[in-house]
């Protein structure tokens, strides 16, 4: 079987664990909700600073509930053990991370459909025809560079006690690329502040370089990392 | 006046901390060395 | 002496205490001595005071050789990591090499953002600003804490050899990505001017001079540490499969007596 077929059914596998456990649905989406709720709390909600960072705020509230995301698709293999017998059966390492990556990337843009929903809800934040397409293309380009990331360093810090702590202080410092970026794209598209339209699409494709290398050094580093 | 005794306290600060942190490092070196070195017999030792 | 002499025996048992030093690092560290004593005459003493910055640029001699002694430490430590990951020994030399490195660059890096701060204070008026070098000296501080952090993860010598390699080799991947994106976020904004002092084209000749001798002399230093520490390092993982071995056989002997 090729690594894209082994991959896609992985990816479906975790669906589908997701479509009857509602695990992600009724504990990590809600975290997202009540994260952007209290950055209100946090940021003064009666001025117009909520609406000018909503961007920003809707990556963060990404990034908190990427961790809890990671952490789920490797707590559902570690239970019984299952990344160590796929390995064992022989499956490639590489269809490993390409399916948890999917999985994850999709998670992670309903996700994010819902942070901009409550952001436009809680903060005010409008969205024009005319930025949809770079939105659209700065979600997946950043989702994808997202799940690479998280998929590998979680594959790292899955399993074995007193190491899922290390999940954040890994993660956060290599995702600051896809913050920096993916805020200013959807600034951009969102037209908050002074950001100019033509400024995202160098964003974006900083982000999809990005997603590239990492899903590259993701998937040969992948193998190595969790084989024990 | 006073703004150049304020800088001269940030800057021999910054030369006593470096120094202070870079003694600091050499000291162990040495410590954890000799430490460990009574530990492990002479012909284990790549070095020697 | 041939003869059955028990106290000559008796002493070279005793004596195995030859600590981390050779002849090489006395070598190392008696130059690092000097140029670090050569150092502090040029940068405290003999240069002079800038125009614009006037007394305060005399941290720039700690500040410039502080951030390539980290920026050297991480280049080694991403060598070492490759020579361990594909060299077909696999030697953990390599990996102690890389971790020994990685250690003093976190050292030198925070030394460095320090200093820069205290800087900063002196010449902008603020500790901090996010300008692309500043911002991605401190990702670079975090990522590299993340390495060590990794390589506290336990297991045998090969498999946290094997796992810091690869992450060590990741994270020559991303700085340079880091860094791309924090550069075209600061240059998007206005900004007031930062002071730019290594392209300052009316830098004095003593005063560069004197950044070379910071360079040379903590360069020096740094060859002494990783020397030391890689050494040390050898005996810990030495120490710690003695102590496996002793653990191993107490079990087997507790096995057998029953």
């Amino acid at each position: 079987m090729s690594v894209w077929r082994v991959a896609w059914l992985i990816a479906r596998k975790d669906l589908r664990i997701e479509w009857s456990s509602r695990v992600i649905t009724n504990q990590v989406l809600p975290f997202a909700g009540v994260t952007m709720v209290i950055f209100g709390f946090a940021l003064d909600a009666n001025t117009d600073v909520l609406e000018l960072v909503a961007p920003g705020l809707v990556w963060l509230a990404t990034m908190f509930s990427l961790l809890l995301l990671v952490q789920r698709t490797f707590a559902v293999e570690a239970d019984d053990g299952a990344l160590d017998a796929m390995r064992v059966a022989g499956v490639d390492a590489r269809a490993i991370f390409f399916g948890k990556a999917i999985g994850l990337a999709s998670q992670l843009l309903v996700l994010e459909v819902l942070l901009l929903f409550a952001a436009v809800v809680l903060y005010g934040e409008t969205i024009q025809l005319d930025g949809a397409v770079l939105l659209v293309t700065t979600m997946i380009s950043a989702t994808c560079g997202l799940a690479a990331v998280g998929t590998l360093y979680g594959g790292l810090a899955a399993g074995n006690k007193g190491r899922e702590t290390l999940l954040p202080l890994l993660t956060l410092p290599a995702v600051a690329p896809v913050l920096i970026g993916a805020t200013r794209a959807v600034e951009s598209a969102l037209g908050t502040g002074v950001a100019e339209l033509s400024d995202g699409w160098q964003w974006v494709s900083l982000l999809t370089v990005f997603a590239i290398a990492f899903g590259v050094g993701g998937a040969l580093a992948f193998g190595p990392l969790i084989d024990e | 006046m006073i703004a150049l005794v304020e800088d001269a306290g940030f800057i021999y600060g910054s030369y006593a901390l470096t120094f202070g942190a870079v003694g600091w490092m050499v000291w162990r070196a040495v410590s954890s060395g000799r430490r460990l070195g009574k530990q492990i017999p002479d012909d284990e030792k790549y070095w020697t | 002496m041939t003869t059955l002499d028990p106290t000559t025996t008796a002493d070279t048992e005793v004596s195995p205490s030859r600590s981390t030093g050779t002849n090489a690092t006395r070598v190392i560290g008696i130059a690092t001595v000097g140029a670090m004593a050569w150092l502090l005459l040029f940068a405290l003493v003999l240069s002079p005071a800038d125009v614009n910055q006037g007394e305060s640029v005399r941290l720039m001699y700690l500040h410039l050789p502080t951030i390539w002694v980290a920026y050297l430490s991480f280049i080694v430590t991403a060598v070492a990591s490759a020579f361990y990951l594909f060299t077909k020994n696999h030697s953990l030399g390599w990996d102690r090499l890389a971790g020994a490195s990685a250690e003093l660059g976190v050292a030198f890096v925070g030394l460095t953002l320090v200093v820069g701060a205290l800087w900063g204070r002196l010449t902008w008026g603020v500790f901090w600003q996010w300008d692309p070098r500043l911002t991605t000296t401190a990702l670079l501080f975090v990522t590299y804490i993340g390495y060590l952090a990794v390589r506290r993860l336990g297991g045998s010598h090969q498999q946290r050899a094997k796992r810091s390699a690869v992450i060590g080799l990741l994270a020559v991947l991303l700085i340079p990505l880091v860094h791309w994106s924090v550069v075209i976020w600061r240059s998007l904004h206005q900004e007031a001017t930062i002071l730019d002092v290594d392209g300052d084209p009316d830098i004095d000749g003593t005063m560069l001079t004197t950044v070379f001798i910071g360079m040379i002399a903590f360069t020096l230093l740094y060859v002494w540490l990783v020397m030391h520490r890689t050494r040390t390092m050898a005996m810990e993982d030495l120490l710690e499969d003695r102590g496996l071995d002793i653990a191993l056989a107490e079990r087997r002997a507790e096995g057998g007596a029953r």
